[in-house]
């Protein structure tokens, strides 16, 4: 997975479409999740989301079930992703993280889900 | 006579004002992951000021008060808003970056939550949770 999430944000930035990768965000004890497939194109796009917090969960997918969603904005830098989630024209979620990475170690990608009147927290990707 | 016992209760009362200013002037943000921390001494008051930070990774330790066994190092640049704190550590001389503080906040009525990324160059980088103001 950690190496999914340094080659997807490698080619996020840097390279044209080749596949997609799948990345997925938790927070401790599983209290808050959120995965999405982003293509390898420049920039971030998310092809898919999916969302959850307790026994809710949220999805751009209608086949996936739970609340429908859809990616509002997401905006990626060399160390910085941003993604914004509206339901029903609604402000949904808000995913900020940081992305840091020493030579010869694994990436890191962390930072806060916030989902609008559920709850905040902060989430680590790839572990 | 009068005007003197005026002006002592001026003083102490300015003085417990004082006491007070003083303890509510700095708060402590903590941010550590899996083998390494940061922990940042801010100042209470409207622009972001940093008084004093300590940072560790394994037995390596970095502040920027000189202390025996502990490299000194000073803050670079340092940027909060409701959303994020994100704060460079330089060597001592300012001439170089030594570490990276991304952090993001978010809040939704009783939860409250700060997370991101610490990076020491040459050294690692972590994923970090934080708590404080």
């Amino acid at each position: 997975m950690r190496l999914a999430i340094a080659v997807a944000l490698t080619l996020i930035t840097a390279m044209p479409a080749r596949a997609t990768d799948d990345i997925e965000c938790r927070a401790a004890d599983n209290a808050a999740w959120i995965s999405f497939v982003v293509g390898t194109t420049p920039g971030l796009n998310p092809l898919g989301l999916s969302m959850g917090a307790g026994a809710r969960t949220w999805s751009t997918a209608k086949e996936n079930g739970g609340t429908l969603i859809e990616v509002k904005q997401a905006f990626s830098t060399d160390d910085e992703m941003k993604i914004d989630v509206i339901s029903a024209g609604k402000a949904a979620a808000f995913l900020r993280m940081g992305f840091a990475h020493e030579y010869g170690q694994e990436p890191v990608l962390a930072g806060v889900l916030h989902i609008v009147d559920v709850g905040a927290w902060p989430v680590v990707c790839g572990e | 006579m009068m005007s003197k016992s005026i002006f002592g209760a001026g003083a102490i009362f300015t003085g417990v004002t004082m006491m007070i200013g003083l303890a509510q002037a700095t708060e402590t943000t903590i941010c550590s992951g899996d083998g390494a921390s940061i922990s940042l001494l801010m100042g209470a008051v409207p622009v972001v000021s940093i008084a004093k930070a300590d940072m560790e990774a394994g037995t390596q330790r970095w502040s920027t008060q000189k202390q025996d066994g502990v490299t000194t190092v000073s803050v670079g640049q340092a940027f909060e808003t409701s959303e994020i704190l994100h704060v460079d550590i330089t060597d001592e001389n300012v001439s170089e970056i030594l570490a990276k503080l991304r952090v993001y906040k978010a809040s939704e009525s009783d939860f409250y939550a700060a997370g991101g990324t610490l990076w020491i160059s040459g050294v690692g980088a972590w994923a970090v949770s934080c708590s404080g103001p």
